[in-house]
């Protein structure tokens, strides 16, 4: 499970998070949250996270999707993802839960 | 990067993401091997799929494209970076939808390649242009069968007063043959006889009949194989065969569409044909051939009447073939008005005419040159002197190879 900003800046990861892409806590706090999804599918992530910041319109929340993920080794795996936001103390937050289907 | 740039970044993004998902065209960019990095809602739903599933996919087997290969030339966009290009494709999820394909790939700074495509549904607009097509086939299909009708009224005419005048000579003989056969039953002498059957025989004129009705049943012959000739040329005009390439001979062809448009040109102009047997046969398909050369012999017929209108039989007509290098020529060259300067650029495009509303769709030579530069391999050429005369030249394949 992973927490993000509404700058995508990775706020919370729990200790299965690190076990499956292989980071150790310090490496992935406050990086980036593109840093876990593949190349190819940046591109698709930066429009859809711009269009999710300036309307508010998430094509992608509150459904199982099957998207793919890279770990820090550069393994590409599928996963299950579940992705949803609240307000915190009138900041947005943006949480995910990421299962492997391989 | 600071957060206000960025910010300001992501909201020229999703602005440029609303206005593109605005649009009638589908677009989409790809990695260098294909895969969909983004694309917008007009392609999610050609696709028929939730935008997310479609991110990361296979471009070409998102969209299967009715082309042997199903391959876009990315190789070629690949090593031209820069290079566009437009295809036609028959998409096979959405069954009778027509695409046009734009592509064009873009180097990024880091050498990265990648691919963006603009997908419009020429669906409608391919319809319209059939549409003009069948439209102008009805047109010369009216035209055709007037002139038919009329071609087969003259030997129907003759063949009727033929008949008639057959009817009332099998009435006199068989008269004769009665009065013959009483007269043999009746014990007269033979002065008797022989009086009565020659002032018959003189009577009814049977000399007249010996000498008239074998030129009747010549002419009645002749007339009804003339019917028979034009109707399998109807025939061959409207039920030719294969829709595929294949061996046809320009003789057989010339004949057809001669027969069938006579009507239209013979109180105006000469026909010469000249065919050369040697290269008579081409790689085509033969209903084709056929529309094309009635197309462009009444465009002929219609230059020629209107230099010398329709008074005169001064037209000539000119067919033949000649042998180039890869192609056999058809050349129709006709001696009426010419085609002036301005508009030669034009002659092909659809819907151009200069014929008066309702005399003409402007699909004949827009129909002749798509079907000869598309489902004949051809090539057409045309050459004119404003005033004197025009010469239209298909060039045909003489076999498969190197198609």
């Amino acid at each position: 499970m992973v927490i993000v900003d509404e700058e995508g800046n990775i706020k919370y990861t729990n200790q299965e998070f690190l076990n499956v892409f292989g980071y150790q806590q310090d490496e992935i706090q406050g990086e980036h949250i593109i840093k876990i999804i593949p190349p190819d599918l940046r591109d698709a992530h930066n429009i859809g996270f711009s269009r999710y910041q300036t309307t508010g319109v998430s094509k992608i929340m509150g459904q199982d999707l099957n998207l793919k993920a890279i770990k820090k080794s550069g393994e590409i795996f599928n996963a299950t993802q579940h992705i949803i936001s609240g307000k915190q103390n009138e900041t947005i937050e943006i949480g995910a839960t990421i299962i492997p289907s391989d | 990067m600071s957060d206000e740039l960025v910010k300001n970044l992501r909201s020229t993004l999703s602005k440029f993401e609303l206005a593109l998902g605005q649009i009638k065209e589908a677009i989409l960019f790809t990695s260098k091997n294909g895969q969909i990095q983004w694309c917008n809602q007009v392609f999610d739903k050609i696709v028929e799929k939730p935008h997310i599933e479609i991110l990361g996919q296979c471009f070409s087997e998102l969209f299967i494209l009715d082309k042997d290969d199903n391959i876009l030339p990315l190789k070629q966009l690949q090593d031209n970076p820069g290079q566009e290009f437009t295809l036609e494709y028959h998409s096979n999820q959405s069954k009778n939808k027509i695409y046009q394909i734009y592509g064009r790939s873009l180097q990024g700074s880091d050498e990265s390649i990648s691919f963006v495509f603009v997908i419009s549904d020429f669906t409608e607009r391919k319809n319209r242009e059939h549409l003009a097509l069948q439209s102008q086939k009805l047109e010369a299909i009216g035209t055709l069968t007037a002139g038919i009708a009329h071609e087969m009224n003259t030997p129907i005419q003759f063949i009727s007063d033929n008949i008639l005048f057959l009817k009332e000579s099998i009435n006199d003989l068989t008269q004769f043959i009665g009065v013959v056969y009483d007269l043999t039953q009746k014990n007269e002498s033979a002065e008797v006889m022989h009086n009565r059957i020659k002032s018959l025989y003189e009577q009814i004129d049977i000399d007249y009949l010996k000498s008239e009705v074998p030129v009747c049943l010549n002419q009645t012959q002749k007339g009804t194989k003339q019917i028979a000739k034009l109707v399998h040329s109807m025939k061959q005009f409207s039920h030719p065969g294969s829709k595929e390439l294949s061996p046809v001979s320009l003789t057989n062809i010339v004949g057809t569409v001669l027969d069938v448009t006579k009507n239209t040109w013979k109180n105006y102009a000469e026909l010469e044909v000249n065919i050369d047997k040697k290269h008579d046969q081409v790689y085509s398909i033969q209903s084709e051939l056929n529309q094309i050369l009635m197309n462009l012999i009444i465009n002929a017929r219609d230059a020629i009447v209107e230099k010398y209108g329709k008074d005169k039989k001064e037209g000539l007509i000119k067919i033949r073939n000649q042998m180039t290098k890869d192609f056999v020529e058809l050349t129709v060259t006709d001696n009426g008005t010419g085609i002036p300067d301005e508009i030669i650029d034009k002659i092909f495009d659809p819907f151009f005419t200069t014929k008066e509303v309702g005399e003409g769709t402007g699909q004949g030579l827009a129909m002749i040159y798509h079907a000869v530069t598309t489902k004949l391999q051809g090539k057409v050429d045309v050459s004119t002197n404003h005033g004197e005369g025009t010469t239209f030249t298909i060039s045909l394949p003489v076999s498969t190879k190197g198609l």
